[in-house]
C-alpha cells in the first residue's frame, strides 16, 4: 500500500510533483497545503504501522497509483450526491470524502441504497471529522483543485484503471449478530422511538435501559453473509429517543453484537487471506479506536484514517472498510 | 461469460429469499440486501421485475470481476461459463 503519515512540507513536494493524493488530516495542516490533484477530509486521528495515533502535525497520504488512465475530481452537495455511482468508472473505482453531520453526509446515508447505480461500480471513503476535545470544530473536505473547503459537500476521486487490473471492496468487521431478540423498526432513520422486539412494539430506549444493553456495542444486520453495523450515537430516556450515527433502515432484521473481548486479537482473526500486497486504501471507525483502546496498538498492513464513519458502497458504522487493486488472472492460452 | 435473461426464474427465488446462496461479492451482498427487502414490502409483479432488471444489470455491468462472476455462477450454475 502506498499510503502513510507525512509531515506538511513533504506533502507539499508531492502535491507540487503533481502526484495525485488523497489525504487526511487537521484541518490546521490541510488549509495549508497548495492546490494541486488532491481531494481530502480533516481528522486528527489515523492507524499507522504503529497502531493508532493522534497528530494535527501530520497527513495520512494515499497516492493513485501511475497506472492509472485517467481520473476526475467532483463535488456533489445534498442536490447532487445521488450521481455519485453514475459518474464513477466502468473499470476503476471512486473514493470519496464527506464531512459528519452535513446534509451531504445525512441525504447519502439515508438515500445511498436507492440512488441510480447503487453499487455498479466501487465506492469506498469515510466520513470526516474532527478532534473529540475540540468542542465546536466542524468537519470538513477539500477539493485541492482549486483550494477549497466544504462544511457541506462530498468531493470524490474517480480513478480509471487499466482493463487487466481488478478492484475489489471489503470489509472487516468485529461484530457479529448476537443471538436473542429480533429488532425491526418501522422507518428509516438516524433517530428511532419504537421498535418491534421479536414482533411486539416497544419503546427502543425503555428496552436498552430495562436490558441493560452495552450500546457501545451495535446494531447488526446480516445481509448476505455481510454483517453491517449501525452505532449507537445516544440513548435519551427523556424524549424516549434512540439516535444512531447511520440509519436504520425498516423492515430489515437487526441483532445487538456479540461482545468481542479483544478488538485485536479478533482483528487478525477476520483478515482476509486474500489481500497480500494488493491493499490500496483502507480506513477504520473512530469508534473502533475508542472502544477498543487502538492508540498504539497495530492493525498490520490496515493503516489510514480513523473515520466518523466509513462508506463501502454505502455508509458503515465501526468497521474497517478496505479497497485492493489486482491483476487480472492471465486468460489461458489454446494448445 | 453468458448471463441469462430477465426471465428466468432463478432472479425472482434469489431477490425473494427463496434461494439463500453464499455469495463472495461485498456488492452483491449490499445488493440484495436491499432488494430482498423491497420484495418484503411489495412483491407485485412490477417490482419484482423491477428488482430484477436491476440485479441482471448489476452483473453486465460488473462481470470483469472474477467474484461476480463466481456469484453469478453460484446462480445458474455451469451454463453461464
Amino acid at each position: 500500500m502506498n499510503a502513510e503519515l507525512f509531515d506538511l512540507n513533504v506533502v507539499k513536494s508531492m502535491i507540487e510533483d503533481g502526484k495525485k493524493l488523497i489525504l487526511a488530516g487537521d484541518e490546521k495542516v490541510l488549509g495549508r497545503l497548495p492546490q494541486g490533484e488532491w481531494i481530502g477530509g480533516t481528522i486528527p486521528y489515523f492507524v499507522s504501522e504503529k497502531g493508532g495515533e493522534f497528530s494535527q502535525d501530520r497527513i495520512y497520504v494515499t497516492e493513485l497509483p501511475s497506472y492509472v488512465l485517467g481520473t476526475s475530481i467532483s463535488v456533489y452537495d445534498e442536490k447532487t450526491i445521488h450521481e455519485i455511482y453514475n459518474d464513477g468508472p466502468q473499470n476503476g473505482f471512486s473514493v470519496v470524502v464527506m464531512p459528519a453531520s452535513s446534509p451531504t453526509h445525512f441525504v447519502f446515508a439515508l438515500n445511498a441504497p436507492n440512488f441510480p447505480n447503487f453499487v455498479s461500480n466501487p465506492l469506498i471513503g469515510w466520513v470526516s471529522g474532527t478532534s473529540l476535545e475540540d468542542v465546536g470544530a466542524v468537519a470538513k473536505v477539500f477539493d485541492g483543485r482549486k483550494g477549497q473547503a466544504f462544511e457541506n459537500a462530498a468531493v470524490a476521486y474517480h480513478v480509471v484503471l487499466p482493463a487487466e487490473k481488478i478492484v475489489d471492496i471489503g470489509i472487516i468487521n468485529m461484530f457479529e449478530q448476537d443471538t436473542g431478540d429480533v429488532l425491526v423498526f418501522a422507518e428509516d432513520g438516524f433517530s428511532v422511538g419504537d421498535v418491534k422486539v421479536n414482533g411486539e412494539t416497544v419503546n427502543f430506549a425503555d428496552y436498552l435501559t430495562s436490558h441493560q444493553i452495552d450500546t457501545k456495542l451495535p446494531l447488526v444486520a446480516n445481509l448476505y453473509g455481510a454483517n453491517i453495523n449501525t452505532s449507537f450515537e445516544k440513548v435519551d430516556t427523556d424524549t424516549k429517543r434512540v439516535n444512531f450515527f447511520a440509519p436504520v433502515f425498516a423492515g430489515q432484521e437487526y441483532h445487538i453484537a456479540r461482545p468481542v473481548e479483544d478488538y485485536v486479537a479478533v482483528f487478525h482473526t477476520h483478515v482476509p487471506n486474500d489481500v497480500g500486497d494488493n491493499l490500496f486504501f483502507s480506513c477504520n471507525c473512530i469508534l473502533n479506536y475508542l472502544y477498543a483502546e487502538l492508540d498504539g496498538k497495530p492493525t498490520g498492513q490496515f493503516t489510514g484514517p480513523v473515520t466518523f464513519g466509513e462508506i463501502a458502497y454505502q455508509l458503515l458504522n465501526q468497521t474497517l472498510a478496505y479497497l485492493t487493486i489486482s491483476d487480472a488472472e492471465p486468460m489461458p492460452t489454446s494448445a | 461469460m453468458k448471463i441469462p435473461d430477465e426471465a428466468r426464474a432463478e432472479w425472482k427465488q434469489v431477490i425473494s429469499g427463496q434461494k439463500v446462496l453464499n455469495f463472495e461479492y461485498l456488492a452483491t451482498k449490499i445488493l440484495l440486501g436491499r432488494l430482498t427487502l423491497a420484495y418484503k414490502f411489495d412483491a407485485s409483479p412490477a417490482a419484482v421485475q423491477k428488482s430484477v432488471s436491476e440485479f441482471r444489470a448489476f452483473f453486465v455491468n460488473g462481470i470483469a470481476q472474477p467474484k461476480v462472476q463466481s456469484d453469478l455462477k453460484q446462480i445458474f450454475g455451469n451454463e453461464v461459463l
